[in-house]
């Protein structure tokens, strides 16, 4: 919990962790979700390059996943300088792929998304295995593609914020002997 | 990439100041008792009952479950042939809608009374008024399945089957395995199973 501070500006926390500037993606073309395998979208967490990552499972059926997207959307462009990748990953069956492509061509998303593939368990248990697979749910991952916060619910910029400063904290504490 | 110092001190600094806390969320364990047993649920004739008062002889099944989850009405049909089948066994069967109607306005009482209408169900389809008894479960996701032996202790918790999508494609029948094994007086296998599903919209000021 934080305590009541005004937060560090996302930036230097990112900078701290010992990332620079990393190339955003805004710009490209449109893609439709690419429908994977966990170990893909996995991959895609791990990649080198991102000082953190977030990882969003959303649906076109589930309301409050559209309700938090703009919200997510602007944190993402709000950082994506500084090293901050954001992997969306629609739970939508691949049946419905072009149901959330509109959603998310009606977010303004211009980088690719992707689609899950696998049987449920295997995707949730990959992902967390303390996820029951509650939609919306979002991870925060530090660069290396550790996973360090989850979120069961529909997130917002401050909740996001909060979770980066918690990441910035673990990646600290280690150096100061704060933690085994 | 070298950090630069001032970021680091702004860093630091904010270690001091900063406490990290993070909660895992926790998971009702196999092996536990029914929780909150004699917490007041309302029945969807205006009526109070308990879990307790709808106990198996041998076994409990409490499924989490609403009215306007995708997942669940992908689910119904089949939800609704196991809790019509599995009571002339010997098992107790609730299903228990915890979500808010002020944010899901078709998971209120009417919107219930139509659906059990709709399917035939003949198990009790109660009412969670205060969603205290999703948080005495942990319970999050609906539909989400927690199934007691028959001396009353967590033996199955998880999802239905592995197709929501398709009755015929399913290969895996988790929750009926799971009822025919309490039923048996053996222990299902597998014990703990997870699908994706709506969150549990949880009613303020509970807890």
């Amino acid at each position: 919990m934080l305590r009541n501070v005004g937060p560090l500006p996302t930036a230097a926390i990112l900078v701290a962790l010992g990332f620079g500037v990393a190339p955003a993606r805004a710009g490209e073309d449109a893609p439709a979700p690419v429908a994977a395998d966990i170990q893909t979208i996995l991959h895609e967490v791990k990649r080198p390059g991102a000082a953190a990552v977030v990882l969003n499972v959303w649906a076109t059926w589930c309301e409050p996943c559209r309700k938090e997207m703009p919200g997510l959307l602007r944190f993402y462009r709000a950082h994506a300088k500084e090293g901050l990748r954001l992997v969306l990953v629609s739970a939508d069956d691949e049946a419905d792929r072009n149901a959330a492509n509109r959603f998310l061509e009606s977010q303004g998303v211009d980088f690719p998304t992707w689609i899950k593939r696998d049987s449920d368990m295997v995707f949730i248990n990959a992902i967390d295995e303390e996820w029951i697979g509650n939609l919306p749910a979002t991870f925060v991952f530090d660069g290396k593609g550790v996973l360090h916060d989850r979120i069961y619910a529909e997130t917002d910029e401050a909740a996001l914020e909060a979770a980066l400063q918690r990441l910035s904290l673990k990646k600290k504490a280690p150096r100061k002997g704060r933690q085994p | 990439m070298t950090t630069p110092k001032l970021a680091r001190g702004i860093l630091l600094a904010s270690t001091l100041l900063v406490s990290p806390v993070l909660r895992a969320d926790t998971t009702l364990p196999l092996g536990a008792a029914l929780p909150a047993a004699n917490a007041p649920l309302a029945t969807l004739d205006g009526k109070t009952t308990s879990l307790a008062r709808l106990v198996g002889k041998r076994g409990t099944l409490v499924l989490f479950t609403c009215n306007h989850c995708p997942f669940v009405k992908a689910w119904e049909q089949r939800i609704a042939a196991l809790a019509n089948r599995y009571p002339a066994k010997g098992v107790g069967v609730i299903l228990v809608n915890a979500n808010d109607p002020a944010i899901y306005p078709e998971d209120d009482v009417a919107g219930m009374r139509a659906r059990a209408k709709a399917l035939g169900l003949r198990a009790p389809y109660l009412v969670d008024a205060t969603s205290n008894v999703a948080r005495a479960f942990a319970a999050r996701v609906t539909p989400e399945a927690f199934l007691f032996d028959a001396q009353g202790k967590l033996a199955y918790h998880g999802t239905i089957d592995d197709n929501k999508a398709d009755p015929a494609k399913v290969t895996a029948h988790y929750l009926r395995d799971a009822l025919d094994a309490v039923v048996a007086g053996a222990k299902p296998d597998p014990a703990e199973t997870k699908s994706l599903g709506c969150g549990i919209k949880f009613r303020a000021g509970g807890g």
